[in-house]
């Protein structure tokens, strides 16, 4: 029996046209954008694609509250919360960072030239130097996170805890300013050096590896050839260490005299905002090298 | 809303002059010129004949050397991000990432084309439908057979709804049902979506089942082009099989300004107009000559594309 006309309803109403909304080509960058931050964390993806960075953001966040926490649990036996710069310049964020960038950039980028989906990226309203930049924003803004949230959780603890927050804060204010100034040039150095060099392989793992190998080479020949040898103008290879360069700009920062530790590095021999204008030339030669490189990419 | 679709857009849909391109010391276009309508027009031509090159120079993504084009009334070179939210693309190669979900790398390249989320997720559940995935939406694409992944391909050329889709090679790689699946929905998205189709193909059999005009081309150069009835039409002969060999009755003909060729035992006189039956007539009485029997043979796809290959021997149609 059939059912009554008034319960009648359109299974298939077939092929529909589109006469709604269509957003300028600017809307595909941020849609790349927050795509490449959610494939970045393993969002909507496997569940084995979350762990390590997931890892990495956990291990830092838990490096402050074990710090702040146990020093608070145990003021005399407890080591004190390290300072802001010693957090953001030690050697262990520092590789935390270059390990992010070293995971996240390849898998952002290698795919997409592995599989050819460039082709369809660029045959859409994006072009090239668009789809590059999306890619190096999605990683800073991962990194970004990563060099903000923790600094910016000592910051809160180190105010809960002190014995009037709100004069903490009021009489720490610049650090606060330092804090978000170095997590910007952090993020954008381990981003821009990640994109560059996972952007000349197809494959993720050589890319891994190529971003850690580079930054290995990199401080061991600043370390070797700045601070071991005593030529004329050696100190000026220091500028090549790529790991310890973010570090030198932290404590530049926050106005600490320059690193002068057992390697030998005579203290005030390049002027401190040498340090800063390496790591500004490092990251825009980078982005000018990515961009280059899309710029030839067939699609 | 869609230029065309609103009336603003000039016909035809696609417009090229004298487009060249040169790859180091090969030239893949040489002054290509075209016209290509509405409805659905097979672009045929052997391997390396430049048809991904000219695809690609139609969307933007390579700059020619020397002519210009215009689709849909926008110009690839000053406009091609205008364009290219007008077009969808179907690449020859497998372009798609392994690890995405099927609708949600639809989704992605509809959000890409201009659509808000919401608009792009709706239209990439029913487009995914429409190209037969409504069930394995939710699947990873690299977990996906040849024939679905071609209609991956062609769900994210078709998401935000296009005037124009360009479609290379879209039967590569399928077994003869997903072939004849993929004609079908080709076929579909001409007629009943009214959406205007450029099918790159190699294959004749493809492009005489879905097209209504062709264009050949050989190295880099158009060969022919026109509505595929009116190139099988102009292109008729009338087979002439004699008692005797026909080396006499050829001359006779040629002499009364026909063009005629002589195919193992049978002439082939171009048919021009009916005439060409009192003109055969004639000189087979002139000659002597007896004939076995003529007919008149509509050329197929396949004659057409040969003679378009030679283009010495066929002038080009308009």
């Amino acid at each position: 029996m059939n059912p009554p006309a008034g319960d009648a309803r359109i299974i298939d109403r077939g092929y529909q046209h589109y006469d709604g909304v269509r957003l300028g080509p600017g809307n595909g960058f941020w849609v790349m954008l927050r795509a490449g931050m959610e494939r970045g964390m393993g969002i909507r993806r496997p569940f084995r694609t979350k762990i390590l960075p997931w890892l990495l953001v956990l291990t830092a966040i838990a490096a402050v509250l074990i710090s702040v926490g146990s020093h608070e649990a145990n003021p005399a036996g407890a080591a004190a919360p390290p300072t802001y710069p010693q957090f953001l310049g030690s050697r262990a964020f520092g590789l935390l960072l270059a390990l992010f960038a070293a995971l996240v950039a390849p898998d952002l980028l290698c795919p997409d030239r592995r599989e050819r989906v460039l082709t369809l990226y660029f045959a859409a309203p994006i072009t090239r130097p668009h789809y590059a930049l999306a890619r190096l924003a999605s990683l800073c803004g991962l990194l970004l996170g990563l060099t903000l949230v923790p600094p910016l959780l000592l910051f809160v603890s180190n105010a809960l805890f002190s014995d009037s927050a709100v004069g903490y804060v009021q009489d720490h204010l610049p650090d606060l300013g330092h804090l978000v100034s170095a997590g910007l040039l952090m993020a954008l150095f381990y981003g821009a050096i990640g994109c560059v060099v996972a952007g000349f392989s197809d494959r993720r793992a050589v890319a891994t590896g190529s971003i850690i190998g580079v930054l290995l080479v990199t401080g061991f020949a600043g370390t070797v050839i700045g601070e071991g040898l005593t030529f004329a103008g050696h100190q000026w290879f220091v500028l090549l260490d790529l790991q310890e360069l973010p570090a030198r700009v932290v404590r530049w920062l926050f106005g600490l005299p320059p690193i002068a530790d057992s390697q030998a590095l005579t203290p005030g021999t390049l002027a401190d905002w040498t340090y800063l204008m390496a790591l500004a030339v490092i990251t825009i030669v980078s982005v000018a090298t990515l961009l280059w490189r899309y710029q030839r990419t067939e699609g | 809303m869609h230029p065309e679709r609103s009336g603003l857009a000039p016909e035809p849909v696609i417009v090229a002059s004298r487009l060249s391109k040169q790859f180091g010391r090969v030239r893949a276009l040489r002054d290509a010129s075209l016209t290509i309508g509405q409805g659905c027009t097979g672009l045929l031509g052997a391997n390396g004949a430049g048809k991904s090159t000219l695809i690609k120079v139609v969307l933007g993504l390579l700059t020619p050397d020397g002519g210009e084009a215009r689709v849909a009334g926008l110009d690839p070179v000053k406009q091609p991000l205008a364009l290219r939210a007008l077009v969808g693309y179907m690449p020859e190669h497998d372009c798609l990432p392994s690890d995405w979900l099927a609708q949600d790398f639809v989704r992605y390249m509809g959000q890409l084309h201009g659509l808000p989320r919401r608009a792009a997720i709706q239209r990439a559940n029913d487009t995914l439908y429409h190209v037969g995935l409504g069930e394995e939406r939710f699947r990873a694409i690299g977990g996906f057979s040849t024939g679905m992944k071609q209609r991956v391909k062609l769900a994210q050329a078709l998401v935000h709804d296009p005037t124009i889709m360009l479609l290379d090679e879209p039967t590569n790689g399928l077994d003869p049902a997903g072939r004849d699946e993929m004609l079908d929905l080709i076929a579909r998205i001409t007629h009943r979506m009214g959406i205007h189709v450029l099918l790159s193909s190699h294959l004749l059999a493809d492009v005489e089942r879905v097209a209504g005009s062709v264009v050949i081309m050989a190295n880099g150069e158009i060969m022919l082009q026109g509505s595929l009835a009116d190139l099988m039409t102009a292109t008729a002969q009338v087979i002439v099989r004699t008692h005797e060999p026909p080396t006499a009755l050829q001359r006779a003909l040629e002499r009364r300004g026909y063009t005629v060729r002589l195919d193992e035992r049978d002439l082939r006189v171009a048919f021009e107009s009916p005439e060409v039956y009192d003109a055969i007539r004639d000189a087979a009485v002139e000659t002597a000559t007896g004939i076995v029997y003529l007919k008149r043979r509509v050329r197929t796809l396949e004659d057409i594309y040969l003679a378009g290959q030679d283009s010495a021997s066929v002038p080009a149609a308009s």
